[in-house]
């Protein structure tokens, strides 16, 4: 029999049989197959140059089933369609053009997208369908990454004129049809398992993500994970890795939108589900998760120290936290600067310019605080009544500091210890402290983000106290300013075990608590958590609603 | 006009080679770390139960909350400590 014909009638045999994995098994196109395949193409190529010949051949085997006669396990327009495709596809393919392999699979998968379509027969081609979506999102992938191959393909776009849409983009729309397609599927869930079409739904998800994170175009994603929160089963119904690479994928774009307590939330959930010994995925969701844990104060602790995903990264992340716990504005900078040869892969990562904004606002607290523990007096006596505060001068001082050590200040070099090596001046005791000095070749040139305030912008009091006002008005500094005294006033230092504890309460309790109050705890959007009541499906109110008195 | 260097320029010419060559040595070692598995990559196993998620080791305490350093000897608070005494001495004069 030729392999063809036995390829078809094994086809129909399984449709037949409604065998969906036989059918995702022998409708592969991914290299590397079994020689088979290359018969298959072979005989295609020598045979079936005429379409209308295939097509004959393929209604010959899959008889499409009648309107009135329509047994179960028959063949449907989509579905000759789509094998028709299939056919064409082996016997056109050229695999060493990646291309025009794009093109032809974008085509495979449309048409396998419309026989999925049918809402009584259509099942039977998920596992195909997203066995081809998944192929295609890796050429796709493959693709991005060989500008010297799609350079031609941009050029052409924008000579039509038409918005700049990459391949990847829109390899990301054609899936995202699969997706909606499933999303919108009215079977039910029934008990542990999401119903007919839905099973599909974060296969197709997934891959549309990856691909709307590889164009950096995720605000496409919105419509999407609205569309999951109002349609989608709960998570929790789906397998592991689907879980996983979906809350990490949620928790990016909650992340890049900053939303990063409800990012933490999908991450810390992401980690934690992941498998122990799938350290790549373990690692991509760490990055992240320990980013946004750092803008939420938390810092990762010694337990990651053994675990090989953490291998490189906590070296990268503790020069940023160990700045923010001492409150050295200077050393934060410089952790996430050039010097410290990690910005390119803090900005590669995405994280550069959330940790950079967020975190500042941790290190002033911390430098408030590290001012106030240096220059408080705390009273001889303990039923004192006076509150404890802090001189914004001297957090002007504390900031002006932190500005010359960026732009290169120091001490000037004694003269007297130049002349007389090994031995210091008597009365050096005495001496005053030199002031710092800018650097000989001047003031090192810092761009906006590098300085303290903006660039070499000094820090003046106005700044320093609108900073102050601004940590205490998100509560992450306890107390009030008297504009009048020019200080920061602790409250409660009493009932809060001294002023340290009530003055500088720990940052990740103040941002939990708000997050409590403010409902963003639990239920995070795009995270199907619950059944939802009702079946969420569509009622016909027709012949219900009608008007009082009409019946 | 001839094709052999000037003399005299060679040696600048080798030296800009060198440092140019050093210097996309350095971008193809900068471009292959920030590629390092660059992909959230597919996982090999469709599903898995919650025991083969478990890792040895602590898994309590991943987070540290209260981190707060009060010691004032270290390097940054014995300078910024000089710094606010000093200014501190100048207002009073």
């Amino acid at each position: 029999m030729a392999i063809v014909d036995e390829f078809l009638a094994s086809i129909s045999s399984f449709l037949r049989k409604k065998d969906a994995e036989q059918l995702r098994l022998y409708l592969r196109v991914e290299p590397p197959l079994p020689d088979h395949f290359m018969q298959l193409s072979k005989e295609l190529k020598q045979s079936y140059r005429d379409n209308n010949r295939l097509e004959r051949q393929i209604e010959k085997f899959i008889p499409e089933h009648g309107d009135f006669a329509s047994e179960e396990g028959d063949a449907w327009p989509g579905f000759l369609a789509f094998i028709k495709e299939y056919l064409e596809f082996w016997r056109d393919v050229d695999f060493d053009n990646l291309l025009a392999t794009h093109a032809q699979l974008t085509t495979l998968v449309n048409t396998s997208i419309t026989a999925l379509s049918n809402p009584s027969y259509g099942i039977v081609v998920l596992p195909t369908a997203i066995q081809l979506s998944s192929n295609l999102a890796k050429l796709g992938m493959m693709l991005d990454k060989r500008p010297d191959l799609t350079s031609r393909l941009r050029k052409v776009a924008d000579a039509g004129g038409e918005g700049r849409k990459t391949l990847v983009e829109g390899t990301a729309e054609t899936i995202q049809r699969a997706f909606t397609m499933c999303l919108t599927d009215r079977s039910h869930s029934a008990g542990s398992k999401p119903g007919g079409r839905k099973v599909g739904i974060y296969s197709f998800a997934n891959m549309v993500l990856k691909l709307l994170f590889q164009c950096r175009k995720t605000q496409l994603a919105t419509q999407m994970f609205q569309n999951i929160t109002q349609h989608s089963p709960q998570l929790s119904l789906y397998p592991a890795s689907q879980r996983v690479t979906y809350l990490y994928y949620l928790g990016r774009f909650l992340f890049s939108n900053n939303h990063f307590f409800r990012a933490q939330l999908c991450l810390q959930s992401a980690y934690y589900q992941c498998h122990a010994q799938c350290i790549n995925q373990r690692r991509h969701i760490l990055i992240y998760l320990i980013s946004t844990n750092l803008i939420l104060g938390r810092f990762p602790s010694r337990a990651f120290m053994s675990r090989p995903e953490a291998k490189g990264l906590l070296e990268k992340f503790s020069p940023v936290s160990i700045a923010i716990r001492k409150g050295d504005m200077a050393a934060f900078k410089r952790a996430l600067g050039p010097e410290s040869e990690n910005q390119q892969w803090f900005f590669h990562k995405g994280v550069y310019l959330p940790l950079l904004c967020r975190c500042e606002v941790l290190v002033w607290r911390s430098l408030a605080r590290r001012v106030f523990l240096l220059t408080y007096q705390f009273p001889t006596d303990p039923n004192s009544r006076k509150a404890a505060t802090l001189d914004i001068l001297d957090m002007v001082t504390a900031a002006q500091f932190c500005q010359k050590i960026l732009e290169g200040w120091g001490k000037p070099v004694d003269p007297l210890a130049v002349m007389q090596p090994g031995r210091t001046h008597m009365n050096t005791i005495f001496m005053k402290v030199p002031d710092l000095v800018p650097p000989a070749g001047g003031r090192k040139k810092l761009r906006a983000q590098q300085g303290v305030i903006f660039g070499n912008k000094m820090p003046d009091i106005l700044e320093v106290e609108a900073i102050i006002a601004s940590l205490v008005q998100q509560g992450l500094l306890h107390g009030f300013i008297s504009h009048n005294q020019g200080k920061f006033a602790i409250l409660g230092a009493k009932q809060r075990g001294g002023p340290l504890n009530a003055g500088f309460p720990d940052v990740w309790e103040v941002i939990r608590d708000r997050a409590k109050r403010e409902g963003r705890d639990s239920e995070v959007p795009g995270w199907v958590q619950h059944e939802k009541r009702g079946g969420g499906g569509v009622v016909n109110l027709t012949g219900i609603a009608r008007p009082v008195g009409s019946g | 006009m001839s094709a052999a260097p000037a003399s005299g320029a060679a040696p600048t010419n080798k030296a800009a080679v060198a440092d140019k060559s050093a210097e996309s040595a350095k971008d193809v070692k900068l471009a292959a770390a920030l590629e390092e598995d660059d992909e959230f990559e597919d996982f090999p196993v469709e599903n898995w139960t919650k025991e083969d998620t478990e890792v040895p080791g602590d898994n309590t305490h991943l987070w540290e909350e209260s981190w707060d350093d009060d010691d004032t000897n270290e390097d940054f608070s014995a300078q910024l400590k000089e710094e606010l005494k000093k200014v501190e001495a100048n207002k009073k004069k």
